[in-house]
C-alpha cells in the first residue's frame, strides 16, 4: 500500500469518526445543469458559521439546532438561496443563475446594486478583457460599452488609444476620462502598465449624476478599474499562455512595379527617356520595401495568478510577461508586471487592505515622421528599382574599406534599414502604484475608510545616432562623430481619500445612505534631456561622450483639494433618489476661481412593483432620470498665469514674456441630463437599457487667437459652448439556454451628435489638434473645409473643382474652400455586437465593433496619387491611369495638371466601418478529466482580432493620429481627421492554454 | 469603549485633513517668473534686452532650423540668385515658386518680429524701474531693437518707400504690450517716420562701441540708419548715417575667417548662435550627406558666372563638388565654423562693407562719382587679388557698384529687396541646376516688376484673430 493511499483511508476513518460524533448536515451544491459548484458558501442564518464546497460541489457543516436552523447558500453569479434543513442530515442544493441586477457597481468612493442605480454607469467585466492580444487596457475597451468610444492611436504594440465617452466634451481641455486605479487617478502614460488580467471590473461614469462626485477632472467620464481580490471562495492557482502572430492590416494599396514607375517617371518629366540598356540595369535589382521592413509579429505572454483567503481576509497575486515583436523591422515591446492585493479584518471593527502594482515595459521607438526616417512612409516613398545595398556588376553589395556593406542612399539621401539598425530609439517604463486602506466599523451601519494611494512613474528614453551613420553625417559634427540624447522622466503622485458612510434606516423599508468625505491629490512632475556627441563606438553613457552638448530639466506640480457627500435614499427595492455634491479647489485655476462647486440630482424608480406588471415577465424596469454638473480642468499647469520665462543668448541668461495673464480663467462646466430605462425581462433572459442625454459644455477653454502684432499667438480663455446629443441602447439576449448549448447574443449602439453652439468668433477657426477641420458656431464640431472636387476633365484632363460662386474651375484658390456641415471628423455612431456559443466545455465567442457616420480625408491616397509632384517617390499603380487624350474618362488627371493636393474633397471619404475585431474559440476539458490530475480545469483557446473589416475607406478605416511626431502633442490631437502612415493597425492570431490547480 | 475613542479620533483627522491642504493649491511654475515682478534691477534689465535678440535667433527671425520662414534666407529664396536642387529636399519651395497666399504665408516671421518689438516694449514700458547711469543705453537698446523689428516687417510685407507713394500701407507700429490690441496698419510714411525716430533716439541715448558684435549700439544703430534710408531712397540719409559709422572692410586674410566666425572684421551687427541654441543657418542651403553635400538651392549660373576667378568670394561662397553622382555649384557660405556642427554659424546681420556700398550708392545718385568710386575701391581692393581701379564713371560706375552689391551680399537677405526698392522685377536664367547650367530649369522664371508678390501676404492666422488689420493687395 502507498504512503498516499494509506494517508487518505486514515484521513477518512478520521471524517467519518468526526463527523458521527456531531450533528451535522452534509450535501451536494450544483447549478441547474447538475454542474457542481466549487467554493460556494454555506453559512447558517444569522450567524458567522459556515464553510465551502469542496471540488465536488460537497459541503459539510455542523448545525447546532438541525430543526430550526436555515441554511444560506451563495456563490458568486448565482441568487442566493435560503435553505430549510428541517432536521435532515443530508440537504442538497440546487442554485439558479443569479440575475445580474443583483451584481456591484463600483460608482466612485462606494459601489451599488446595479438594480439601485440612478445614475448611468455601464461596466465591463475583467474576463472580457483577457485573451485580446493587446496591451494597453485602454484599447481593449473598443466595442464593449455603449457610449464609450475607443480608437487606437495606432497600432504600435503596448499603444493607448483614444477614448471618448459620449462624444467630445473638450476643444482643448480634457476629452481623455479620468481613469482611477483603485481609488488612485492615474496619469495616461500608465495605462499600459496594468496587466488587464488583473482587472475584476471596469465601471464607466457616464452622466452628470454619476461622475460629478468626481468634480472639476470628470466631465469627459470617469473610468474606474477594480482589481481582484482574493477571498474563500476564491481560491485558485492559474496559469495562462498565449502565443500568437500580427500583421499588418491591409494599406489598401497596390504600388507600382519598377517598370510601371520608370514609365510613370519619364511620362511625368522627372526622368529623361531611358535607352534600353539603362532602363534593364534600373530595373535588374529592386526591392519590394514592404517586404524588406514589414515582418510578422510575434507575441507571447504568460499570466500567474494567485487567489485565496477564508472568513476574514483574502489576497490575490499574479505575475505577467508579455512580449511583442511589432510588425516592423526595430519594433519591440515588453512588459512585466507584478501585482499583491490584500484585505483582512483585524477585528471586528478594523479591516485593513493594501494593493501594490509593479510593471515595468522595454520598446523600441521608431521615427513616426512625416518622412523616409519612418519605416511606414518609406515603404511608400522609395522607389521599387531602388536596392538597399549599393550593388556591383554581380548584383553582390559593394564592401566598404571598414568591411561593413555600402547602404544606397536612394533618392531620398537616407536608408530607412541602416537607420534602423544605427540610430536605435530605446524607452523604458516603470511603474509602481498602490494603496493602503483601513475601514473602521466602529457602530453598527457606519464606516469610516482613509486610503492613500501612491504612483510613481519613471520614463528613460535613449536616443543614439551611431558615429559613422548616415543621420551623424546630415547633422552631426564631423570632428565628433555619434550623438547620443538621453531624456526622460519621473512622476510622483498621490492622494489621500477619507470616507465616511452612513445608513439610516428610516422604517422597515426605506432608508437613507450617506457618503462624505475629502480628497487630496499632489502631482510632481520632473524631466531631463542630456545630449552629447563624440563616442567611441558602442559605448553610449554620455560619461564616454567627447563633449555634453545640451543638457535640460523641467519642472512642474500640480494639486486639488476636494470636498465630497451624496446622501440616497431607497424605498425598497422600487424607488431610489440621490444627490451629489463636489467641491473642488485646484492650482490650476486662476487666483479669481480657485474653488469649484458641482453637483447632481437622480432618481430611479422600477416600475415592476406597480400592479399592471406584477404577473408578467417582467423582472425589472427601472426608469431613472438624473441632472447635474461636472467640471474639466485647463490642461495647461499655469494657464492663468503671466510669466517671464528664461532662454540664453551668446551663452548668457536671457529673458522674455512667455505667457499672458489671465486671472478670470476657471475650468469648463459640463452641465446635462440622462433620461435611462433598464429592464429585464423573462428571468433575465432579456436584460438591456437604453438613455438619452443632452449635455453642455460651457466656458470651453480655448487657445484664443490674438493678434500676432501683440508678440502672442494665443491666450487660454473661456470662448465658447458645445453640446452633445446622444441614444444609447444595450441589449443583452439568452436566446437558447440548454443544457449543453447555450447561444447568447449583446448589443451596444452609441448614437452621439456633437454641436458647437458658440464661439466668441463669428467666422470659423481651426481646433488646435486638427489640420483641415474648422469649428464654428451653430455647425457640428471638426467640420471639413475644402474645395468641393467635382471630376476630371475629359477633354482637357484638368482636375475640376467649384469656386466659392459654385462655378466650374481647374485652378481653385484657398478661398474657394467651403464648410461641408454635414461632414465631419467625428463619428455619431459606434458600437459593438457580440455572439456568444457554448456547447458543453466549447465556447465560441464574437464580437463585432462598428463606427461611422465620420469622415477622414485620406492623406495616404492623396500622396500616391500626387501627380507630378509625386513622381519622384512611390506611387500607386491606379496614378499611371492618367489623362492622356481628349476623350479619356479617367479619375486621374493629366500629369501636369495642377494639383490642391490637401484642400480638395477628392481624397475626402466616409469613416464608416464594421470590424470583426475577435473571434475566441475556448475549449474547457470535461470536469472527470482534469479532476484526475489534481487540476481545477484545463482551458485551450485559439483567437484572432482584426480578421475582416467592411468599408469604404481606402485602407485601414481605425484612422488614430495622422503621424505622431506631426502633432504637438499626440494625445490631444484630433483622431480620425488625417488618414496618414502612422504605425499599422495589425490582424492576430493567437492559441494558448490556462491551467487553474 | 471603541465608540468613545472613536468621538475624538474622527474629529481630529478631518482637522488635519482640511488643515494641510489649503496652501498647497498656491502652485507656481519652475521655468518662470510673474510678470508683475519681472524687471525689478539692472540685471533683470540686462536679462531683458538680451531676450530680444534671442527674438531675432528664433525659428522665422534669423533661425532657420526648419523649413520656416526667414527673413535671412527667404528674400534669397524669392530672388534671381539661387535655382533649386531637383535632388534637395525642396524646401521653402512655396517661396520659391511664388506661391505663397495667405494660407502659406510667412506667419512665423511675423510673430517672431512681432515678439521682439513686445520684448521691447515690455522694457520700455518698465524704464521707471530703472535709475542710474544706465538707464538710458538700456532705453536706447530696446528702441533699436523695436525699430528694427519693423523694419525688418515693412520691407517685407509693404512696398518700398523709394517706389511708392507714403500714403501706401505700412505695418502696425506697435508701442504697448497690450495684448488684447488689434491695430490696424499704419500708412507707409507713417511706418517709416516712427521706424527712424525710434533709431534716432536710440542713437542718442547709446554710446559707440561698447556691445560687441553680438548687440547692438549707437554704431550699429546709424548702420541701420544706412541701411533703412536706401531702402527709402533717402540718398542723403544714407551720407550722413553712412559717414557716422566706424568700421572696416574684412581683409581679404580674414574675409573667408569672417564666414567661419573666426575674424569679425567688418561685422558690425550679428545674431550669435551657440551650439545650445540647436539653430542650424546653413542648412536653408545645404546638408551634409555621406553622398556628398546636399544642396536645397544652388548658385544660379549667372550669377556664379560673374565671380571672377581672382575674387576671393569665389571659394569662400561656392563649392563645386558631385552629389549622387551630378556636379553642382553649392552655396558653402554657412555650411560651418571650423569646429563644431555643421552649419551652425551666426547670423551675419549688418556688415560695414554694406554701409560702404549704401554710401556709394547715394554718393553716386547725389552726383559725387569720385567719392562713389573711391567707396567702392575700398572694398574691391579686400576681394580680388591683384586689384587695381578700373575708374568706372557714369552708367559704367552704377552698374558696377550693383554688381558688386549682388556679389558682396548674396544669401544674406539683399538682392530680393534691391530689386524691390529700384522697382525692377525678377527674371531668372533658364540654366539648370547643375555645375554646368545642365540639368533642371526654374518653372518659374519670372516675377514682373511691380508684381503683388513683391509683398508678402499677410497670413491668415493674423486677418482672422484681427479684424482691423488690411490684406495687401493682390492676395
Amino acid at each position: 500500500m502507498s504512503k498516499k493511499k494509506l494517508l487518505s483511508l486514515m484521513l477518512s476513518f478520521f471524517l467519518v469518526g468526526y463527523m458521527s460524533a456531531q450533528s451535522n448536515v452534509s450535501g451536494v451544491v450544483t447549478d441547474q445543469s447538475g454542474l457542481s459548484l466549487i467554493g460556494a458558501n454555506v453559512i447558517i442564518k444569522g450567524t458567522t458559521l459556515g464553510t465551502i464546497t469542496d471540488i465536488d460541489g460537497r459541503y459539510n457543516i455542523e448545525v447546532p439546532n438541525p430543526d430550526s436552523d436555515i441554511l444560506l447558500v451563495s456563490y458568486t453569479g448565482f441568487t442566493t438561496m435560503e435553505m430549510n434543513i428541517d432536521g435532515k442530515s443530508m440537504v442538497d442544493i440546487i442554485m439558479n443563475e443569479g440575475e445580474l441586477l443583483n451584481e456591484i457597481v463600483f460608482t466612485g468612493y462606494t459601489s451599488s446594486k446595479k438594480s439601485e442605480l440612478t445614475e448611468a454607469v455601464s461596466t465591463v467585466r475583467g474576463d472580457e478583457l483577457t485573451l485580446v492580444p493587446i496591451a494597453s487596457v485602454d484599447n481593449l475597451l473598443q466595442g464593449k460599452s455603449t457610449g464609450v468610444e475607443v480608437t487606437a492611436i495606432n497600432g504600435k504594440p503596448g499603444q493607448q488609444g483614444y477614448i471618448r465617452v459620449r462624444g467630445l466634451t473638450s476643444i482643448t481641455g480634457n476629452n481623455e476620462p479620468l481613469y482611477v486605479i483603485d481609488g488612485l487617478p492615474m496619469p495616461s502614460t500608465a495605462y499600459a502598465a496594468l496587466n488587464p488580467n488583473d482587472i475584476a471590473e471596469i465601471s464607466v461614469l457616464k452622466d452628470a449624476a454619476a461622475t460629478a462626485i468626481y468634480g472639476a477632472r470628470a466631465s469627459a467620464g470617469v473610468v474606474l478599474v477594480t482589481t481582484k481580490t482574493g477571498d474563500a471562495k476564491n481560491s485558485f492557482m492559474e496559469y495562462t499562455v498565449q502565443v500568437g502572430s500580427k500583421t499588418a492590416l491591409d494599406d489598401g494599396f497596390d504600388l507600382m512595379s519598377g517598370e510601371q514607375k520608370l514609365d510613370y517617371e519619364i511620362a511625368a518629366g522627372v526622368r529623361a527617356e531611358l535607352l534600353p540598356e539603362e532602363r534593364a540595369a534600373l530595373l535588374k535589382y529592386g526591392t519590394d520595401w514592404e517586404d524588406q521592413l514589414l515582418r510578422d509579429g510575434q507575441l507571447i505572454s504568460h499570466n500567474l495568478a494567485f487567489s485565496g483567503g477564508n472568513a476574514d481576509g483574502g489576497y490575490y497575486a499574479s505575475l505577467s510577461r508579455y512580449d511583442e515583436q511589432g510588425i516592423s523591422l526595430g519594433s519591440d515591446f515588453d512588459r512585466t508586471t507584478a501585482k499583491i492585493n490584500g484585505n483582512y479584518n483585524v477585528t471586528d471593527w478594523v479591516n485593513v487592505s493594501s494593493s501594490l502594482n509593479l510593471s515595468r515595459r522595454n520598446d523600441t521607438e521608431l521615427r513616426d515622421r512625416y518622412n523616409v526616417q519612418s519605416p511606414f512612409v518609406a515603404i511608400y516613398r522609395y522607389n521599387p528599382y531602388e536596392t538597399v545595398f549599393n550593388l556591383d556588376e554581380n548584383g553582390d553589395p559593394i564592401v566598404n574599406a571598414d568591411g561593413t556593406q555600402a547602404y544606397n542612399f536612394t533618392h531620398q539621401g537616407f536608408n530607412i534599414v541602416e537607420a534602423i539598425e544605427k540610430n536605435p530609439e530605446k524607452r523604458r517604463y516603470s511603474d509602481i502604484f498602490g494603496n493602503i486602506a483601513v475601514t473602521l466599523t466602529p457602530i453598527d451601519n457606519f464606516s469610516f475608510t482613509s486610503q492613500g494611494s501612491y504612483t510613481y512613474n519613471t520614463f528613460r528614453n535613449e536616443y543614439f545616432i551611431q558615429p559613422g551613420s548616415i543621420l551623424d553625417f546630415y547633422v552631426g559634427d564631423p570632428d565628433a562623430p555619434g550623438i547620443k540624447r538621453d531624456s526622460g522622466n519621473d512622476r510622483d503622485r498621490y492622494n489621500w481619500i477619507n470616507t465616511a458612510q452612513y445608513d439610516l434606516k428610516v422604517t422597515d423599508d426605506s432608508n437613507v445612505q450617506f457618503l462624505a468625505g475629502t480628497e487630496f491629490i499632489k502631482d510632481q512632475f520632473e524631466s531631463f534631456s542630456i545630449s552629447g556627441k563624440g563616442f567611441p563606438g558602442s559605448l553610449t553613457t554620455q560619461d564616454n561622450a567627447a563633449e555634453i552638448t545640451n543638457g535640460n530639466t523641467t519642472r512642474s506640480a500640480f494639486s486639488i483639494f476636494s470636498m465630497f457627500g451624496k446622501a440616497k435614499y431607497n424605498m425598497g427595492s422600487r424607488l431610489h433618489v440621490a444627490g451629489t455634491l463636489r467641491r473642488d479647489g485646484s492650482s490650476r485655476f486662476g487666483a479669481d476661481n480657485r474653488y469649484g462647486t458641482f453637483y447632481a440630482l437622480s432618481a430611479g424608480y422600477d416600475l415592476s412593483s406597480l400592479s399592471f406588471l406584477e404577473n408578467s415577465p417582467v423582472n425589472q424596469m427601472k426608469v431613472r432620470a438624473s441632472y447635474g454638473t461636472s467640471g474639466n480642468e485647463p490642461r495647461g499647469l499655469y494657464s492663468s498665469l503671466g510669466t517671464i520665462g528664461f532662454t540664453s543668448y551668446g551663452n548668457q541668461t536671457a529673458a522674455f514674456q512667455n505667457q499672458v495673464a489671465n486671472p478670470s480663467l476657471k475650468w469648463e462646466t459640463k452641465v446635462g441630463y440622462n433620461l435611462g430605462l433598464d429592464f429585464s425581462v423573462w428571468n433575465s433572459r432579456l436584460t438591456g437599457s437604453l438613455d438619452f442625454y443632452n449635455q453642455t459644455s460651457k466656458d470651453l477653454l480655448f487657445p484664443n487667437q490674438l493678434s500676432r502684432t501683440t508678440g502672442f499667438s494665443s491666450r487660454t480663455e473661456n470662448i465658447g459652448d458645445l453640446t452633445n446629443k446622444g441614444v444609447e441602447l444595450e441589449l443583452g439576449y439568452a436566446v437558447f439556454e440548454g443544457q449543453d448549448f447555450t447561444f447568447d447574443v449583446g448589443l451596444r449602439y452609441s448614437h452621439n451628435s456633437t454641436t458647437i453652439d458658440a464661439l466668441n468668433v463669428e467666422d470659423d477657426i481651426a481646433g488646435p489638434g486638427s489640420f483641415i477641420s474648422r469649428l464654428k458656431a451653430g455647425e457640428k464640431a471638426y467640420i471639413y473645409e475644402l474645395v468641393e472636387f467635382v471630376r476630371v476633365d475629359n477633354q482637357t484632363g484638368d482636375l475640376i473643382y467649384l469656386d466659392a460662386d459654385g462655378e466650374e474651375t481647374n485652378s481653385p484658390t484657398a478661398s474657394d474652400a467651403k464648410l461641408l456641415t454635414d461632414k465631419s471628423a467625428l463619428p455619431t455612431y459606434s458600437g459593438g455586437v457580440n455572439f456568444t456559443f457554448g456547447f458543453k466545455g466549447l465556447s465560441l465567442r464574437t464580437d463585432f465593433s462598428f463606427k461611422g457616420g465620420n469622415w477622414i480625408y485620406n492623406g495616404k491616397k492623396a500622396d500616391l496619387l500626387n501627380g507630378a509632384n509625386g513622381a519622384r517617390s512611390q506611387q500607386s499603380v491606379e496614378a499611371l491611369d492618367f489623362w492622356q487624350n481628349p476623350g479619356d474618362v479617367t479619375d486621374i488627371p493629366r500629369l501636369d495638371a495642377e494639383v490642391e493636393a490637401s484642400t480638395s474633397t477628392r481624397f475626402l471619404e466616409k469613416g464608416d466601418y464594421i470590424r470583426l475585431r475577435n473571434v475566441q474559440l475556448s475549449y474547457a476539458l470535461p470536469n472527470n478529466l482534469v479532476s484526475r490530475a489534481k487540476v481545477q480545469g484545463v482551458t485551450l483557446f485559439i483567437a484572432g482580432s482584426n480578421l475582416a473589416t467592411w468599408t469604404d475607406y481606402t485602407g485601414d478605416p481605425e484612422v488614430g493620429v495622422s503621424i505622431e511626431e506631426s502633432v504637438s502633442n499626440v494625445t490631444t490631437a484630433l483622431p480620425g481627421e488625417y488618414g496618414l502612415y502612422s504605425y499599422p493597425n495589425t490582424r492576430s492570431f493567437t492559441g494558448g492554454l490556462t491551467l487553474r490547480f | 469603549m471603541k465608540i468613545s475613542y472613536f468621538k475624538y479620533i474622527i474629529p481630529l483627522m478631518l482637522a488635519v485633513v482640511f488643515s494641510s491642504c489649503s496652501d498647497e493649491l498656491e502652485q507656481l511654475p519652475f521655468n518662470a517668473i510673474a510678470t508683475d515682478i519681472a524687471l525689478e534691477n539692472p540685471t533683470d534689465f540686462e536679462n531683458a534686452l538680451k531676450g530680444m535678440y534671442a527674438g531675432m535667433r528664433a525659428d522665422g527671425y534669423y533661425g532657420a532650423s526648419s523649413g520656416a520662414a526667414s527673413i535671412y534666407f527667404i528674400p534669397d529664396v524669392m530672388s534671381d540668385d539661387v535655382i533649386i536642387n531637383n535632388n534637395g529636399r525642396r524646401s521653402r519651395e512655396t517661396f520659391y515658386d511664388w506661391r505663397y497666399d495667405e494660407d502659406n504665408s510667412s506667419e512665423t516671421f511675423w510673430l517672431a518680429a512681432y515678439r521682439v518689438v513686445q520684448r521691447a516694449n515690455f522694457i520700455l514700458e518698465n524704464i521707471d524701474k530703472l535709475s542710474g547711469a544706465n538707464r538710458s543705453a538700456v532705453e536706447g537698446e530696446a528702441l533699436a531693437a523695436r525699430a528694427v523689428a519693423h523694419y525688418d516687417l515693412a520691407r517685407l510685407y509693404a512696398d518700398s518707400p523709394a517706389s511708392t507713394s507714403g500714403g501706401a500701407l505700412g505695418i502696425p507700429y506697435i508701442v504697448s504690450t497690450d495684448a488684447s490690441q488689434k491695430p490696424s496698419r499704419n500708412t507707409l510714411d507713417d511706418t517709416y517716420n516712427n521706424i527712424l525716430d525710434d533709431l534716432s533716439s536710440a542713437a542718442t541715448l547709446m554710446d559707440d562701441l561698447v556691445q560687441g558684435v553680438g548687440r547692438m549700439d549707437a554704431n550699429v544703430v546709424r548702420a541701420y540708419m544706412t541701411r533703412v534710408n536706401l531702402f527709402m531712397g533717402n540718398d542723403a540719409g544714407v551720407i550722413s548715417s553712412a559717414n557716422g559709422v566706424t568700421g572696416s572692410v574684412a581683409s581679404m586674410t580674414n574675409f573667408p575667417n569672417v564666414w567661419k566666425d573666426a575674424s569679425n572684421e567688418g561685422v558690425l551687427l550679428k545674431i550669435v548662435v551657440t551650439e545650445p541654441d540647436n539653430v542650424s543657418l546653413g542648412v536653408a542651403w545645404l546638408q551634409e550627406s555621406p553622398d556628398g553635400i546636399r544642396s536645397e538651392y544652388n548658385v544660379d549660373k549667372v550669377l556664379y558666372d560673374l565671380y571672377q576667378d581672382n575674387d576671393i568670394r569665389k571659394s569662400v561662397y561656392f563649392e563645386t563638388s558631385a552629389f549622387a553622382g551630378i556636379d553642382y555649384n553649392h552655396i558653402v557660405k554657412y555650411r560651418g565654423r571650423l569646429t563644431g556642427n555643421a552649419n551652425e554659424v551666426d547670423a551675419k546681420v549688418l556688415r560695414y562693407e554694406e554701409v560702404l556700398l549704401s554710401k556709394a550708392e547715394a554718393q553716386f545718385n547725389s552726383g559725387d562719382e569720385g567719392g562713389s568710386l573711391a567707396s567702392l575701391d575700398e572694398l574691391r581692393a579686400q576681394r580680388y587679388m591683384g586689384f587695381t581701379s578700373q575708374g568706372e564713371s557714369g552708367q559704367e560706375l552704377a552698374d558696377a557698384i550693383a554688381l558688386e552689391r549682388r556679389l558682396e551680399f548674396a544669401f544674406e537677405g539683399v538682392r530680393f529687396f534691391d530689386l524691390k526698392r529700384k522697382g525692377l522685377g525678377i527674371n531668372r536664367s533658364t540654366f539648370g541646376d547643375e555645375a554646368d547650367g545642365n540639368g533642371f530649369a526654374t518653372e518659374f522664371a519670372t516675377l514682373p516688376a511691380g508684381d503683388h508678390r513683391f509683398n508678402m501676404a499677410i497670413g491668415q492666422a493674423e486677418m482672422a484673430a484681427n479684424t482691423n488689420m488690411q490684406q495687401n493687395a493682390g492676395y
